[in-house]
């Protein structure tokens, strides 16, 4: 199902979660324009570069912000896991884009879990990842920093929730799954999710009410 | 996107009671949904709606930036190479269950068979002796005796003589001349003798009777 009840395509265009509205990207607008989800999912599995690289630009800057709440230090190695494993297995998959997205977050989510479970046997400090040290200079390198500034604030305000709060908001909201597939790929009931998504948003509504000074020491 | 809007910092010099106003089911959801906040929503909404839009923005550069690398390694995966290379790890697990199905039949015929006695002498008395099957039907080659002559003599160590071993060498308790009678001693020749029967008189009450 697409997010938000399925809306249904526009011009042939596939609402985006991460853009909030239908239509292609900044980037390859012409094979946006002729893919769409199913079709580059069929093409990809039978080894189609374009196509996978066309379904990496749609899932997988929501990908890493998942990790990014989930698996912090490490989102960007665990990302690399998750999409080596969907590239073995994508000529077995079978469905379309929610069951593509279930799969994607499913894997994200397991593998978080057996880093955190390595990670509380194994102590080990990771670094993050140098921030655009070795990336090429944009059109606008101050504006792409701002822009990513403003991301990773926001996602680390989230973070600051308890986990299971912040990992159901982010695949709601960054996402754009609903109540049941969140569900399903985090094993709750649906009603359980749907608490943990209001109680985690009544907290960051509470830590923006507070004066600045005291928004760390709101009560989780 | 850029980060205009109103920013968390700004949103403390709301008046508290605007900011504090409870969060309801209803304005969650629509935020969840990404609709935004209600236009007359406490200020707080309205940050915690921006905080989520920029959270859910488009793509970032950076986020972007490792796409070549991504495509390279799924070349790699689904290449020829790649595939014999993820297929040899199938290989070796049709092999290892193969194998363990023809290691259940052969188990089950010979639990099967050793129900039944009909494994070979030494497999069924090995079976006999650690699963509790029935034991072998013939003889084994080590049996205690259990018939003695009037003449044995018991061994000095208390061990129970033995049959000698057919082609053991001379010497030692196998070294004595076979005594079959004493190890199975063969029953008693049956003579025909059988009680003598009564001749048959006249029954004085009924007539007609012999």
């Amino acid at each position: 199902m697409l997010p938000h009840g399925g809306t249904p395509p526009v011009n042939g265009h596939y609402y985006s979660p991460l853009t909030g509205q239908s239509g292609p990207h900044r980037r390859n607008v012409a094979l946006m324009q002729e893919r769409d989800f199913p079709g580059a999912l069929r093409a990809a599995a039978q080894g189609d570069e374009t196509a996978f690289a066309w379904l990496w630009r749609e899932a997988h800057p929501a990908l890493l912000r998942y990790l990014q709440v989930v698996a912090s230090p490490a989102a960007e190695d665990v990302a690399a896991e998750v999409w080596l494993e969907i590239a073995r297995g994508l000529a077995r998959f079978r469905g379309g884009e929610p069951e593509f997205r279930a799969w994607l977050f499913t894997l994200a989510r397991r593998r978080a879990s057996n880093l955190r479970r390595y990670s509380s046997r194994h102590p080990e400090q990771l670094t993050r990842d140098d921030e655009e040290l070795d990336q090429p200079a944009t059109d606008d390198t101050a504006a792409a920093a701002l822009e990513s500034l403003a991301t990773r604030a926001a996602l680390e305000l989230i973070a600051s929730l308890p986990q299971h709060q912040a990992e159901v908001i982010i695949l709601r909201v960054v996402v754009g799954l609903d109540v049941r597939q969140v569900a399903q790929i985090t094993g709750r009931r649906p009603g359980a999710v749907r608490v943990a998504a209001h109680r985690g948003l009544r907290t960051l509504a509470a830590r923006l009410a507070a004066p600045a000074g005291q928004r760390h020491g709101v009560t989780r | 996107m850029s980060g205009s809007g109103a920013s968390p910092s700004e949103m403390s010099h709301f008046p508290r009671r605007l900011l504090r106003r409870p969060l309801g089911a209803a304005a969650a959801e629509e935020l969840l949904a990404r609709r935004g906040a209600a236009p007359g929503a406490p200020a707080s909404q309205q940050a915690l709606a921006r905080v989520l839009e920029i959270a859910a923005g488009p793509p970032t550069g950076r986020e972007l930036a490792d796409e070549a690398a991504y495509v390279a390694a799924f070349v790699l995966a689904t290449s020829p190479a790649g595939t014999r290379r993820a297929a040899l790890p199938r290989v070796l697990r049709t092999f290892a269950q193969l194998t363990l199905a023809v290691a259940a039949a052969v188990l089950a015929v010979g639990a099967a068979a050793a129900l039944t006695g009909r494994l070979p002498a030494h497999a069924q008395e090995v079976a006999h002796t650690i699963l509790g099957v029935p034991a072998p039907h013939h003889t084994s080659r080590l049996q205690p005796v259990t018939g003695i002559s009037p003449g044995h003599q018991p061994h000095p160590s208390g061990v129970p003589a033995v049959l000698p071993v057919p082609g053991a060498p001379p010497g030692g308790t196998a070294a004595r001349p076979p005594k079959p009678a004493a190890v199975m001693p063969s029953p008693p020749a049956q003579t025909a003798v059988y009680p003598k029967i009564p001749p048959v008189r006249a029954h004085p009450e009924i007539p007609g009777a012999p």
